[in-house]
């Protein structure tokens, strides 16, 4: 069985495995990536509102029942999954050296609410929302999707909120001179 | 810096971001059928009943063994009630199999309705073989001039008929499979124009004898 497979045959593993790792490889391209790329993309990304504002569609677009089941049953739909979320993750690289701690606060809070609101439905759910997971696999996912929603609340909190070593990402981008001179104005 | 990106800076962005609604927005409503489904199951039900469903011919191997083809070879057949069934299965089938047994009774019955037909299809092709079917159709006492046992003749045929029906077989973790069952009314033109629950047979049967011949 490839690895792919083998992710996508638990509900949990799908969404919490499988998505969060390619969302890390997104933003592990974009680390290596050439950087005119992030230079041409800051342009229509100010204040990382754009990157941030794709991974929540994206994030809560793969939570959706139907869209699970359509990832699983046809390939096409998967690989349009994988690409949305790596993309994400490449975006999310670039936007999180641009965006201010509020904006980040507004996307964050607002993941892990939609997240833990999922997670409680998949958990409530009397009947099997995905067709190709069990109920079992869905109140596994539901629950972790609850820990994941909170998780990302403490994490971010912690490195990149008000006491935070804003780990990994400066603020601002090396050439973004200019974006750090337009947040103060 | 271009005259248009110092008057508004933010230009670009708010067209990204527009961009990326809309996009989100159009794949949102396409996948939820205009934001009215939100499950696999709950769209499968609405495109059945907007009449969008339709089963190609299909070659089954009954349990006697005899080929028939689905779904108008049969000229005195108007409509069909289907239900996907593996052989083996222990619980949800046998129920499923004692109200198909209650349909019978009534299509036996006088004044029934004329023309509607029972067929359960095993989607089980390498253990639902030709003595696992006279098996089932025997305990269940099926009459096979108003019940068809049978299975598609090859995999490709079962995998399309799935595929067309919206039906999805998966592993249930106990040897077994779950699927999401229900009754298919489907027309001799093999159009698919309803959905029942298993419990809700009486009112399938109504309704397929109400279909036009």
């Amino acid at each position: 069985m490839n690895p792919l497979a083998w992710l996508e045959a638990d509900m949990a593993r799908h969404m919490l495995v499988e998505f969060p790792l390619v969302i890390a490889l997104g933003a592990l391209l974009a680390r290596v990536a050439p950087s005119r790329i992030d230079a041409a993309v800051a342009r229509f990304d100010r204040m990382g509102l754009t990157g941030w504002l794709f991974l929540s569609l994206a994030a809560a677009y793969w939570m959706i029942p139907a869209a699970l089941d359509a990832a699983i049953a046809s390939a096409t739909v998967n690989a349009v999954k994988l690409a949305s979320l790596a993309l994400a993750g490449f975006f999310l690289h670039g936007a999180m050296r641009r965006s201010p701690m509020a904006i980040e606060a507004f996307f964050v809070g607002n993941f892990a609410w939609m997240a833990a609101t999922v997670g409680l439905v998949y958990q409530e759910a009397d009947t099997q929302l995905c067709l190709s997971y069990l109920a079992d696999s869905q109140k596994g996912a539901g629950r972790g999707l609850v820990i994941v929603a909170i998780a990302c609340l403490v994490a971010w909190y912690a490195l990149r909120g008000p006491n935070g070593r804003r780990a990994g990402f400066p603020r601002l981008a090396p050439e973004g001179t200019r974006e750090s001179a337009d947040l103060r104005r | 810096m271009t005259p248009e990106r110092r008057s508004s800076p933010f230009l670009p962005t708010v067209a990204a971001i527009v961009l990326c609604l809309g996009a989100a927005f159009a794949a949102a409503s396409h996948l939820t059928l205009g934001f009215r489904a939100f499950t696999s199951e709950d769209a499968r039900r609405l495109r059945v009943a907007e009449s969008l469903v339709t089963l190609s011919p299909l070659r089954v191997v009954a349990s006697d063994g005899t080929p028939r083809d689905l779904w108008s070879a049969d000229p005195a057949a108007r409509a069909w009630l289907v239900t996907f069934v593996y052989t083996r299965c222990p619980s949800a089938c046998l129920a499923l199999g004692s109200e198909f047994q209650q349909l019978q009774e009534s299509l036996r019955a006088n004044g029934a309705p004329a023309g509607v037909r029972l067929a359960s299809l095993s989607f089980d092709r390498a253990r639902d073989t030709n003595d696992a079917l006279a098996g089932y159709a025997k305990r269940f006492r099926a009459d096979p001039s108003r019940w068809l046992v049978a299975v598609p003749e090859d995999d490709v045929s079962v995998t399309r008929l799935l595929r067309e029906a919206g039906v999805v077989v998966i592993d249930d973790g106990a040897g077994g499979y779950a699927h999401n069952a229900a009754i298919h009314v489907v027309t001799r033109s093999g159009r698919l124009v309803a959905l029942f629950d298993l419990d809700r047979h009486r009112e399938a049967l109504a309704f397929a004898a109400s279909l036009p011949p």
